[in-house]
């Protein structure tokens, strides 16, 4: 865990070591790491967006409840955008280097979480309805 | 679908398809980033009540904040343009040497939206 996380640091703060290690990958590998990377940035984009739509037009939800759903949206968003240039960052190093590509849970989990809060979001809906 | 006629030899693979549709990449994400940005300056200016910002807040410091992420907003859409614009520059023309572009590049687009996720936060904390 603790190897990770230097590992992880290294990879982000380390100048020019990653253009220089390995070889250089198929050019098409390269473009479809860096598509792979905006389509992450998007995803962060929409969560962003979904927080303050909810902030904004959830007026039926009480204060409470609508913002901490909103700043988990945004924080998700957040999170999304700094996976999105470690992941970029990780699989250039692992094409470089001829290995396998990184394994990780985290689309899983952003698709649980999304689930969760949009869930959260019709039950908020429905219970301002009611309430009013 | 035709087949091609016996003997014939494949038609040469379409190097510039994938500069194109890394280029094209970059203008969806540009395009995102500016509905999002709208979407965050509508929350500033028009608000949920339609009296601008956040539900009934009249302080001065209120308003300044407000301005200020207006002001903001705008600029944090330009600086992830101007990475997006540079890039697709890059990749335009016969395929370069090197494809991968240099990891700040994809940092400071990352940056861009981390502002506007800051930014768009800040009209939930007061």
């Amino acid at each position: 865990m603790i190897d990770r996380l230097t590992d992880t640091l290294r990879l982000w703060f380390a100048p020019r070591r990653l253009r220089e290690e390995g070889r250089m990958p198929d050019y098409r590998f390269s473009l479809a790491n860096e598509r792979t990377f905006l389509a992450w940035i998007r995803t962060a984009l929409a969560l962003v967006a979904g927080g303050i739509a909810v902030d904004q037009f959830l007026t039926g939800m009480s204060r409470a409840p609508r913002t901490t759903i909103a700043v988990v949206l945004l924080a998700g968003g957040a999170l999304c955008a700094v996976r999105a240039v470690n992941h970029w960052a990780r699989c250039e190093r692992a094409m470089r280097r001829g290995e396998d590509l990184p394994v990780s849970r985290f689309p899983a989990l952003l698709g649980l979480a999304t689930a969760l809060a949009a869930l959260l979001v019709v039950a908020g809906v429905l219970l301002g309805r009611a309430g009013s | 679908m035709t087949l091609p006629p016996a003997g014939a030899t494949a038609p040469p693979p379409d190097r510039g398809a994938q500069l194109e549709r890394t280029r094209l990449a970059w203008g969806r994400t540009t395009l995102a980033f500016a509905v999002t940005t709208a979407l965050a300056m509508r929350g500033f200016l028009i608000g949920s009540d339609g009296a601008g910002g956040a539900d009934g807040v009249t302080s001065s410091a209120g308003a300044v904040l407000r301005a200020l992420a207006v002001a903001l907003l705008p600029l944090a859409l330009l600086a992830f343009a101007a990475v997006a614009r540079v890039r697709i520059r890059e990749l335009s023309g016969p395929v370069p040497k090197r494809t991968a572009p240099p990891r700040a590049v994809l940092g400071r687009a990352a940056l861009c939206v981390l502002a506007l996720a800051a930014l768009g936060g800040g009209v939930l904390l007061w």
